[in-house]
């Protein structure tokens, strides 16, 4: 099964391409790698890249990102497209490389020429990394790609990697263009929803992902715990990931994603080196009646110097629900963009955001709502603090269709300067094409209640630890909801260690002694941002 | 243990100053308990913020004395780890921050100041739990954000928590009693009764006589367009009732 024979009719069906020679011959390159069973998937992606083209500085939804900086990254090189198998400076136990299973076990992914084996990673070395509460139902990913001999999914879940869910093999070479059975129309439905995709970032992710991941929740499903997706990036200069997650319909589920960072500093290098490119883009169906909660990380552990790009596209169906809270402390250039359609009746999403923020540290967020039927709700909250330099947006858009009457959206941005020199911009926009709706925004910038610091200073705290106060107490409202996502009674682990991811950003500006009988997760040594 | 001598105080920078505070003198001994009254926007909560260090008010003369310590120069939370308490007219709340973590800080704070180990979780649990009980407070204020959400009573009766939980060596209480039912001022006056004693040093700011029937006041004084107008014992407080302030204001 070689990809040759199949590259020049693809070529021929695509339309003028508007990107560059280079990034062409990435994307050829790639397809040519297989796996065949990701054809179409990729071919949708590819197709609508080429139809938005790469973000510009003109781009509309790139306002308050400096492209430049990013575009350089944003495509794979020859020599991104071969991370070194082994990072600078470690020593540890080689884990079994991926894919060394060979390539009839469908749940292995399979190795190609361009696709070299990921940075190994010993399971010792992923442990402190394991939420208490997801024990049992954890997955693993290295730099992007799926690396079943360290997860455990547990029962509740199917997780497997996408390319899994097809045939591993067939004889006639058009049959790889297709996913079979009962998979074809979900297929074409994840085809749809990439080639339907307006952010370019998304798209390469999803293109360039090696194998990327299908989490489904069967039918009627209660899972009692949550599924940890366990995201590493070891520094090998880049890491795509397309997660799938279905939820089928009535299922009740809670999906945790923790990114982290192991990549060690290497010191004399370490200012020449590329930063680490980490883009995720998740694709979420979720069915009639179906609910899922969705907790997610910033970049643990990571270096200042990381670009970090997340988007998370959603489809809701009929009364489905959908809660996402997402908390860090931004990156040298982090984004997360969230596209959802609220395509059936009684839908509800709510998306919750929360940035603490130091140095020169970006943050930005990027909101697409569509109420396409009546009778859905969808919610928004952003809080961010801002101190130093530091910089953050919220460019936030619901669109209300001619016909979703009775529709209910809400956008609140609320940010806490802690500096004169850091700088949050808002742009809410509202299309609201039905007349019988209750949509609202609204968007604060304010320091810190002098009354309130008042009051703590008053009864023997010093300015430090009160101003300390104030902030965690601004952002807890956002990070308390994470802890609703846990039902376990380990649930609220992850809260507590993206509370303390944020609190330890500001430790270093604010002396606090810890707040409360608060657990303190011990994380990584390499955990906490190098700030000045 | 407090002096305030010849205080003078106003708000507001260049060209919009309010002078609010015009000469005052306040001397409470140890042991003593003063009653401060006077008519709406006399400079009584003025007073007692300018004591607690609140940052907005320029003191233009005179000094603070605490424990012949001039404390003008010290922060709020210096000045409260060196033992002052302010019981606000108008408690702010604060939503986030948790109302027991935040009394284990400052108690904290205060053992740290006067070099004494911190108190654990538990060990200030208990604490904590044996004073909400003297208040009748439910268990579920400790769960609670700093007063978000109380009632006008409950915020008070917080603030005597706070002071029972600092045992303070000055408390200045303004208007603590006002919003209270009946038995919740019996309750409020009790916690305030079980801090006087031969150290303590207690400053009612108050419009009426109820408060001071329970807290029997050894002075009484009237504030008036920042000044102290009158002083004299606890009949004072009881002609002001009758009489209102008209008498003394000429
Ligand atoms: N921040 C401020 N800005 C402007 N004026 C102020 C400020 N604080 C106090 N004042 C003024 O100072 C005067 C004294 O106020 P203060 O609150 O001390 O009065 P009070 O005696 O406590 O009154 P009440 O009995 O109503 O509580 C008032 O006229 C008030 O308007
Ligand atoms: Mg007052």
């Amino acid at each position: 099964m070689t990809a040759a024979t199949i590259r020049p009719r693809f070529m021929r069906e695509v339309p003028a391409p508007a990107l560059t020679p280079a990034l062409e011959d990435a994307i050829a390159r790639h397809m040519d790698e297989g796996p065949f069973a990701l054809f179409d998937i990729r071919t949708a992606a590819a197709a609508a890249l080429r139809r938005i083209g790469l973000p510009h500085s003109g781009s509309e939804d790139f306002s308050f990102i400096r492209t430049g900086e990013l575009l350089p990254h944003l495509a794979p090189t020859a020599v991104a497209a071969n991370p070194q198998t082994a990072r600078p400076g470690t020593d540890l136990p080689a884990a079994p490389a991926t894919g060394a299973a060979g390539t009839s076990a469908t749940a292995t992914p399979a190795t190609g020429p361009q696709s070299a084996p990921v940075t190994a990673l010993s399971a010792a070395e992923i442990a402190p990394w394991i939420l208490p509460e997801a024990r049992d139902s954890y997955a693993v990913l290295v730099d992007g790609v799926y690396v079943p001999e360290l997860s455990r999914p547990g029962e509740e879940f199917h997780v497997q990697t996408l390319e899994a869910a097809a045939p591993p093999d067939s004889p006639l070479p058009g049959m790889h263009l297709r996913f079979q059975g009962l998979h074809d129309a979900f297929v074409t439905g994840i085809s749809a929803l990439l080639a339907a995709e307006t952010d370019p970032v998304a798209s390469i992710a999803s293109l360039f992902a090696r194998h990327p991941l299908l989490v489904r929740v069967p039918a009627k499903r209660v899972a009692a715990s949550p599924l940890l997706l366990l995201h590493f990036t070891t520094g090998s200069g880049r890491s795509d990931a397309l997660t799938v997650v279905h939820a089928g319909p009535q299922s009740e589920s809670r999906v945790l994603i923790r990114h982290v960072s192991l990549a060690r500093p290497v010191s004399l290098a370490a200012t020449t080196a590329p930063p680490t490119l980490e883009n995720a883009h998740t694709v979420a169906l979720i069915e009639d009646g179906a609910s899922l909660r969705m907790v997610e990380s910033g970049a643990e552990g990571s270096p200042a110097e990381t670009l970090n790009f997340r988007k998370l596209t959603a489809r809701l169906d009929r009364n489905a629900r959908l809660q996402v809270v997402a908390a860090h402390t931004g990156s040298r250039l982090m984004r997360q963009a969230f596209a959802v359609d609220l395509a059936g009746e009684g839908a509800e999403a709510e998306f919750n955001g929360a940035a603490v923020l130091s140095g020169n540290r970006q943050s930005h967020n990027h909101v697409l709502v569509r109420h396409l039927v009546p009778h859905c709700v969808s919610r928004q909250l952003f809080k961010t603090v801002a101190a130093d330099q530091s910089r953050s947006s919220v460019d936030g858009t619901i669109i209300v269709a001619l016909d979703a009457q009775q529709t209910n959206a809400n956008q609140l941005i609320n940010n806490l300067m802690l500096s004169d020199e850091a700088r949050a911009d808002s742009k809410p926009r509202l299309m609201i094409h039905a007349d019988d709706v209750k949509c609202s925004h609204g968007a604060t910038s304010g320091k810190l209640d002098p009354a309130q610091q008042f009051y703590l200073e008053s009864r023997g705290l010093p300015p430090a630890q009160a101003r300390g106060l104030l902030t965690v107490a601004f952002i807890a409202e956002v990070v308390a909801k994470a802890g609703k996502a846990g039902g376990t009674p380990d649930g609220e682990a992850f809260r507590d260690t993206l509370d303390h991811a944020l609190l330890d950003s500001l430790r270093n500006r604010m002396p606090m002694s810890a707040p409360s009988g608060a657990k303190v997760m011990k994380t990584n040594e390499t955990q906490g941002g190098k700030h000045a | 243990m407090l002096e305030v001598r010849n205080l003078n105080a106003h708000i507001g920078e260049a060209d919009s100053v309010t002078q609010i505070l015009k000469g005052i003198n306040l001397s409470v001994q140890p042991g003593e308990v003063h009653a401060i009254m006077g008519p709406n926007g006399s400079g009584k909560s003025t007073l007692s913020k300018i004591i607690a260090g609140h940052p907005d008010y320029s003191v233009t003369q005179g000094e603070i004395l605490f424990n012949g310590e001039n404390i003008l120069e010290l922060e709020a939370d210096e000045r409260s780890r060196k033992g002052i308490f302010l019981g606000f007219q108008y408690p702010v709340e604060i939503p986030g921050v948790n109302n027991a973590e935040f009394l284990r800080m400052a108690y904290n704070q205060r053992r740290k100041a006067e070099g004494l180990e911190e108190a654990d979780p538990l060990d200030f649990e208990e604490i904590l739990d044996a004073k909400m009980k003297a208040l009748d407070m439910d268990g579920r204020f400790k769960e609670r954000a700093i007063n978000e959400g109380f009632s006008g009573g409950e915020k008070k009766r917080n603030e005597i928590l706070q002071m029972a939980v600092l045992d303070p060596a000055l408390a200045i209480l303004d208007e603590t009693d006002s919003g209270l039912d009946v038995d919740a001022l019996k309750i409020v006056a009790g916690g305030i009764n079980r801090l006087r004693g031969p150290s303590k040093g207690i400053v009612l700011i108050t419009h009426y006589q109820r408060l001071l029937d329970y807290v029997q006041p050894d002075f009484v004084h009237v504030l008036s367009g920042g000044r102290i107008v009158k002083s004299g014992g606890k009949d004072l407080a009881l002609e002001v009732e009758k009489l209102g302030y008209d008498w003394l204001v000429k």
